[in-house]
Order: C-alpha cells, then sequence, then structure tokens
C-alpha cells in the first residue's frame, strides 16, 4: 500500500516490523507507514480485489528479494504468502523471512531458508515439509509463518 | 543422530574421559561441516587405528581426535560436531566453533555434500572470513554424479582460491589428493582469499571501527569476531568482554547504532550477502539437471510423513518391531529359553550345591545362592531377563535410526508434542527411553532448550517405561488383554496429562521445530550391529554392577532386619492401594531398579496371587514409580540436584496417587479384570 502522509510504497506484511514496541500491537488493524511512522488503515479487501490486475502489470523486477544496500521502496505483495499459504506441492521463492524473533529467524537461515531460495512444499500438516536443492526439511507452522514466498508456476 | 555413544569409527577406541590437554607443537586438522555429510567417514579415513572420544571441556558433547601422517609429518585430526553455521544454535554447533577459535588449526577441511553445495558453502565463505586455512571437499561425488549434477571444481577453485576436491569418502576416493592439499596448505604461511565477503557499508563501516578496538590477540581474525559481535553473539561478547576489558563500551555503542540503521537484523542481512556471494561463486559452475521424478523411496518417504498413511506405518512399525521382535521373540522366546534350560535347569542347582558343599554358614550362603541371593538372583535377572530384550531392543533401535524414519516421526508428532511442551525432536530420547531411560536421559541433552530437557526427563522417569519394565510387563499381561488396556490407557494419560501441567506451569517459551529429513537409506548391517554392541555393552557395564549391588544390599538388609522396617514402612500405603502386603517388597526393590521390581512382580503372578484389579493398579504404580537408582543418578548428574531431586520426589507422590485412585475407581465400578 501507498503511505497516504509521505507516498511511500510499502508492504503491509513489511510495516508489521514497527510495532514491535507498540504495546497495541496485537488485534490492532492499523498499519505504520515504515518509512515515516505515519499510522493508517489497510485498504480494504474489496478495494484490493478492484486493483489487482493492475498491481499485476508491475514489473517483478521492483520486488526487491534480497535486502542489501539499496533502500528503495518495496513492491506491492501481489502473490506473495506466508510459506503456510503455499499450495502443496507447489514451488515457491522465498522472499522475506519476517519476525521479531531471533531464535526463529536464526534457526531458519540455518537451514538455508533466504531469500532467492527455491523451495518445495511437499507436505503441510502435521509439520511442514519442504525441499531445498536436495535436502528436505521440516519445520512447524509457527516457523513457517515467518516465512514469505512468491509461488512460482 | 545419536552419535552420544557410538562413535561410527569401526576401529579401536580409546575413552579418555576429560582429557583434552593439547598435544604441544602438533599441527591440528579440524574437519567441519553440516551433520550428514560424513565427516566421521572421511575422519575414518585420514586417521590411524587410534582415535580418543573425549567431551569438549565444560560440556557433554564428544569429540574424536585422531592422528594422521603425511610426508613424515604427524598431525592430529579433529572430527568436529555438525555445525549449520557460525551462529550457534545447539550446543555441538558450539563446540564446533570453539574448535574453530581456540584451537588454531594449521587446515580447516570443510566437508560439504556436492548434492547440496549452494546450501552449504555459505559456511565457507564465514569460515574464509575467520582467515582460517581451508579445503573444501565436496562429499558424495557419485550420489551428486548420479543426480545430473555437474560441477566444475576448477573453476570453484579459481573463483575461492583455495583448494577444492570431490571426494567419495565412503569408497575412499579423493583421499589421496586430500591428503596432499593439506599438506600444502598446512606449509603455506601466507594465504590467497579471494572470496572475501563485502558487506553493506553500514557494516562495513562497523566492522573497520570495532576491529580498530580489538586489541588483545586471537587466532582468527577481528573483522569474524567483529561480525559475531555485530550478531549480537553472547559466547564472543563473553570473549570481548574478558579479553579487552574497556572497549567494551565503545563496541557496544556501535553495534546499537548497526542495530538501529538497519531495517533487519544483522545475521538476516548477513546471511542474504553470503548467498548471493555464494551463488556468484557457483554461477556457471554447477549444471544442475531438474530433480528426478519420485522413486520407491521418496514415495514410501512421502507416505511416512502424511497423517492419514503414516500413523498406520508407525503401528505396524510398533507392532512388528516392539511388539512381535522385542516383546515376543526378545522377552518370550529367547528369555524363557535362558531362563528354563540355562538358569533353572543348569546355573543354579550348580550354583546352589556348589555354595552348599563350600560354604558351612547358612547366612553366608544366602548372599550367593539364596532366593535373593547375588549370581541366584542379580546375575540371573541381569543376563536371562534383562539382557535379550535390551539387546532386541537396541537392535531395532539401531535399524530404524540408520533407516532415517526418526526425522519422519517427528515431524508427525512435532503437533502432538508440542501440546506437552516438547518438540518433534524431543521423539529420539522418548522413542529410547522405550530401550533405557537412563540412556534417553543422557540424550535429552541434544535438545535445544532447559525446558524441554527437564520436561523430557520428568516424563522419561514417569510415564516411560524401559524395555526391561516393558517386556517383563508384556509378558505380566499377555493373557490379561483387559488389564493391559487399562494399564496402557493410565499410562498414556498420566503422560500426556503431566506433559501438559508441565508444559503449562514451567516458565520459559514454547518450542519451535526444525529438523533435516536425510532419505531414507537401508541400514548397513554392520553399522548396526557395531551400533547394538556399544549400546548394548555400555547398558550392560552400568547394569550389571547395580544388580549385584541390589542383591548385597537386599541381604544385607535381611539379615539387619532394616529391610523389614522398610517393607514395614511401605506396608500402609501398599495396602491403600488395596495390594496384598507382600507388594512392599516389590516397591523397595523396584527402587534398585524398576525391572528388578517388575520381574519380582512376575515370580510373584506366577503364583497366582493377585487379582486382575490388583494386577493393574500395581502394574501403573510400578511403571510410574521412581526410576531405578541409575536413572536417578542420572536425572542429578544432567539437571542439577535441585530439579533432579524434585522430580523424583514429584513421581513418587504421584505414583501411589494415581495408583490410589486407579484402584478406588476400579473398586467403587466394581470392575473385575
Amino acid at each position: 500500500m501507498k503511505c497516504s502522509l509521505c507516498g511511500y510504497t510499502f508492504d503491509e506484511l513489511e510495516a508489521s516490523s514497527g510495532c514491535a514496541s507498540c504495546g497495541f500491537s496485537k488485534g490492532c488493524d492499523l498499519v505504520r507507514c515504515p518509512n515515516c511512522g505515519y499510522e493508517a488503515a489497510p485498504d480494504p479487501k474489496w478495494i484490493k480485489r478492484l486493483f489487482k490486475k493492475r498491481r499485476n502489470n508491475i514489473n517483478p523486477m521492483a520486488l526487491r528479494s534480497s535486502s542489501g544496500v539499496n533502500t528503495e521502496p518495496d513492491a506491492p505483495t501481489n502473490g506473495i504468502v506466508p510459506l503456510t499459504a503455499l499450495t502443496l506441492n507447489s514451488k515457491g521463492e522465498v522472499v522475506r523471512i519476517l519476525t521479531e524473533d531471533r531464535n526463529a529467524l536464526r534457526k531458519l537461515i540455518s537451514i538455508g531458508v533466504l531469500p532467492k531460495t527455491e523451495i518445495v512444499l511437499m507436505h503441510n500438516f502435521p509439520s511442514y515439509v519442504f525441499r531445498i536443492g536436495r535436502s528436505v526439511f521440516t519445520i512447524d507452522e509457527y516457523l513457517a509463518s515467518n516465512v514469505y514466498v512468491r509461488a512460482i508456476s | 543422530m545419536l552419535d552420544i555413544h557410538v562413535n561410527k569409527t569401526q576401529k579401536n577406541i580409546q575413552y579418555i574421559a576429560g582429557n583434552n590437554t593439547p598435544i604441544e607443537d602438533i599441527k591440528k586438522i579440524a574437519i567441519v561441516g553440516n551433520p550428514n555429510v560424513g565427516k566421521s567417514v572421511l575422519f575414518n579415513n585420514l586417521t590411524n587405528v587410534y582415535a580418543m572420544v573425549s567431551n569438549y571441556p565444560g560440556t557433554t558433547v564428544e569429540v574424536s581426535r585422531g592422528r594422521m601422517k603425511i610426508g613424515g609429518m604427524e598431525y592430529e585430526v579433529i572430527d568436529t560436531p555438525g555445525m549449520y553455521s557460525m551462529s550457534p544454535i545447539t550446543e555441538e554447533e558450539s563446540v564446533a566453533r570453539r574448535i574453530l577459535i581456540y584451537e588454531n588449526p594449521a587446515v580447516v577441511v570443510h566437508v560439504v555434500d556436492a548434492k547440496n553445495l549452494e546450501r552449504m558453502l555459505p559456511l565457507s565463505l564465514q569460515i574464509l572470513e575467520m582467515d582460517l586455512p581451508l579445503v573444501l571437499v565436496l562429499n558424495m561425488m557419485d550420489e551428486a554424479k548420479n543426480e545430473g549434477i555437474e560441477i566444475d571444481l576448477t573453476l570453484i577453485e579459481e573463483r575461492l582460491g583455495i583448494p577444492v576436491i570431490g571426494a567419495i569418502s565412503t569408497a575412499g576416493e579423493g583421499m589421496e589428493i586430500l591428503k596432499k592439499r593439506i599438506e600444502e596448505v598446512a606449509r603455506q604461511s601466507t594465504r590467497r582469499n579471494d572470496a572475501h565477503v563485502v558487506y553493506k557499508s553500514e557494516i562495513e563501516n562497523a566492522l573497520k571501527d570495532i576491529e580498530s578496538m580489538l586489541k588483545a590477540d586471537y587466532s582468527v581474525s577481528r573483522r569474524s569476531l567483529g561480525m559475531l559481535l555485530l550478531k549480537e553473539d553472547v559466547e564472543i561478547r563473553q570473549l570481548i568482554e574478558k579479553n579487552e576489558g574497556g572497549a567494551v563500551d565503545n563496541i557496544e555503542t556501535i553495534m546499537t547504532a548497526v542495530a538501529r540503521e538497519s531495517r533487519y537484523p544483522v545475521e538476516y542481512e548477513c546471511a542474504i550477502r553470503l548467498k548471493e556471494v555464494a551463488d556468484s561463486v557457483l554461477d556457471d559452475a554447477i549444471i544442475d539437471a531438474e530433480k528426478k521424478p519420485q522413486g520407491f523411496r521418496e514415495r514410501l518417504s512421502h507416505y511416512m510423513m502424511k497423517p492419514l498413511t503414516g500413523m498406520p506405518i508407525l503401528l505396524i512399525i510398533l507392532y512388528l518391531g516392539l511388539y512381535k521382535f522385542v516383546g515376543d521373540l526378545g522377552a518370550g522366546t529367547v528369555v524363557n529359553f535362558i531362563e528354563e534350560s540355562v538358569f533353572k535347569n543348569t546355573i543354579n542347582p550348580f550354583v546352589i550345591k556348589a555354595v552348599t558343599a563350600v560354604v558351612p554358614w547358612v547366612w553366608l550362603r544366602e548372599l550367593f545362592a539364596g532366593e535373593y541371593g547375588v549370581i541366584t538372583l542379580g546375575f540371573r535377572y541381569a543376563v536371562a531377563l534383562i539382557l535379550p530384550i535390551v539387546t532386541f531392543f537396541f537392535l531395532m533401535f539401531s535399524i530404524i535410526e540408520d533407516s532415517g524414519y526418526l526425522p519422519r516421526l517427528a515431524m508427525l508428532i512435532d503437533r502432538t508434542f508440542k501440546k506437552i511442551g516438547l518438540s518433534g525432536r524431543a521423539v529420539i530420547p522418548m522413542v529410547l527411553g522405550f530401550g533405557c531411560d537412563t540412556m534417553a536421559t543422557m540424550v535429552t541433552r541434544t535438545l535445544p532448550t532447559a525446558r524441554e530437557r527437564v520436561i523430557s526427563t520428568m516424563l522419561l522417569a514417569l510415564a516411560v517405561p524401559c524395555s526391561a519394565q516393558l517386556g517383563v510387563i508384556l509378558a505380566l499381561l499377555a493373557g490379561k488383554p483387559a488389564v493391559m488396556a487399562v494399564w496402557a490407557a493410565m499410562i498414556s494419560f498420566v503422560f500426556l496429562f503431566i506433559g501438559y501441567l508441565a508444559a503449562k506451569i514451567l516458565p520459559g517459551e514454547d518450542p519451535s521445530f526444525y529438523m533435516e529429513v536425510p532419505p531414507l537409506r537401508l541400514p548397513k548391517i554392520a553399522n548396526v550391529l557395531t551400533k547394538t554392541y556399544v549400546r548394548v555393552k555400555w547398558y550392560f557395564k552400568e547394569v550389571l554392577p547395580l544388580f549385584i549391588i541390589a542383591s548385597v544390599l537386599i541381604w544385607i538388609g535381611r539379615i539387619t532386619s532394616l529391610f523389614d522396617l522398610l517393607i514395614g514402612l511401605l506396608r500402609k500405603p501398599v495396602e491403600l492401594l488395596g495390594l496384598p502386603p507382600e507388594t512392599a517388597k516389590i516397591f523397595l526393590f523396584g527402587f534398585f531398579r524398576r525391572d528388578y521390581g517388575a520381574a519380582g512382580l512376575y515370580d510373584m503372578n506366577k503364583q497366582q496371587a493377585l487379582s486382575g484389579v490388583q494386577l493393574a493398579v500395581v502394574c501403573v504404580a510400578l511403571t510410574l514409580f521412581l526410576p531405578c537408582i541409575a536413572q536417578f543418578i542420572m536425572n542429578i548428574k544432567e539437571r542439577g540436584w535441585k530439579t533432579g531431586v524434585g522430580i523424583s520426589v514429584v513421581i513418587l507422590l504421584f505414583s501411589f496417587g494415581i495408583a490410589y485412585i486407579l484402584n478406588l475407581i476400579l473398586s467403587y465400578l466394581g470392575v473385575v479384570l
């Protein structure tokens, strides 16, 4: 979404990183702009649906999947879902790990779940099982919910 | 998975506990890498016959060290525990890193699985960052080739500026070249390092600042230490605090500044950058065919992890492996044979006759050949009853373990285990507990958090019957399916209920679960036999003395009438449970070893002294009852005095409490089993 105060374009997933220190963050519907900190209500779902088509036209290269020196704004979230929502037996590319939990982050990094990594989801119940390259890993729902992927057909 | 007791080397192993004095002037070679990449096989190939296995100082992690000779020079080779990255999560990983940081290896051999080079190369880059002399070994080249992966070793070697060697360690291929390269690197004084990773400017600047503040001597680069400081690594921070004193505050300022400037945690940013660099190193150097369609193994693996088919598969494994193989064959046929033909008809009569002839005093005769004699009871229980059951169990466990089934079971059961405060990882000690709870308590070390370790220790001590006990109880209840059902339901209920309570009461975060799922493979017979042998030997060495001591203690207790006093004390609670007073004896013996008590029960039941309800109550009480002395000691050793004793007291009260309630309910309902 686009911040109505400063015009910065960001995705709602990323916005939650600014909420960690806020005592009201649980169950709060507001979205905080990561650029200026302005709080706004997210676009209602029907508006999203309305604009979906338009957003599909955005150059996929603009989707910043690795962090680095660049600070260019993030592209919209279309097609990006948590690993928990990826279709079974389909391929996804990790876009980011989004969590405040340092330990969870370290665990995911240690098994090689990093942006630009391709993973194939093999099972989603009772735990998540996926393949990276030729290795298979299993993680629980909590860890899986921190991994955001873009489905690849 | 369970390398704690079983070093994969099949050569002679010398155990030198706690002896870790560095051998002066001998150059060290550290073998590092992910778990399951064949480090130990490589270690065996490189070293001579005698390897030393010892605990790394201050930890419970075992490290093997051996000697190797190349060109007249002798080296010490260290087989480090598996590590995924330089930021350790488990104690094993932390030990592996300590070896790199403190032991100043002349050469680091990083072993990777050639099939998964992309995922494992970032660790190489991190080792290079430490300015450690590195040799990269791409192992399992045969498997990679079979999968249609082609790797250009020369190109990677050129780009990294370090020796890169293809190897098939199981066939010994590539070892000669590896030795040559190790020697070359060990002799080199200067190193060329082309693959130094450059991070984004904020991090680079911070690294430069920290580097200039570190004044003490370190055997790895200051840059790498700075990197770990930025990643907020507790252990490295302590090291720096110890060595640098005053500078720590300034470093702290830099760290907070970097953390404030970065949108993501430093380790995340760096991991992404490392991956980018690794990908560019491998660009055009790897030709990877599309993954082949599923074979039988993958289909089987798939069905094992799908609940709908996985649960039946688990039940089949339990039925065939545990019930049929361990229960029927081990605890039934084999035990009967040894008990009846070997002991009852041959050894016991002979011993009784011999002792009667040699020893004139009745009280001394009792010690060796009496009802609870050292030979007639202690030795007989250990050899005739416990040994076969445990051997059969460990045989089965080693087969299951080597087949790669356990991680799949962990995946299936994780969701349920979360309810009792454990993660799927705990399935390994829990299953092992059905073999020997004492050994399983030791294995709880592999669990990542203290909370999980306490909960699993508690559950092992309380509600997981060991194979010896299970064997005897199953034999006891064989003809009484109703009693067995009550017993099984009660134990499962207690397991879940206490786990649930413990998870609610104990402070700390819920565990999270992550695990590698290795491919299914056919277990190698030699490996299975070695593992079984080592485990049974360990078990027997622990258990036999305890049986003998128990016999002696019982003997002393009986002649001094101290025993009668204790039995008298236990009589009241036993009567409360609606049991005949003789069972008091069983509980007392049960403390020495739970199976010892259970075996006593077996004898009593043969005389038809117990009703169905009484049998159910006593079996439940005895299963839940205090662990054997060995496990009691292990609990204290692993969890400390307070927790260890605390767990035992809770269990003592609880086992009687549950048995009391069960008796009340069954008698109130007038159930006849």
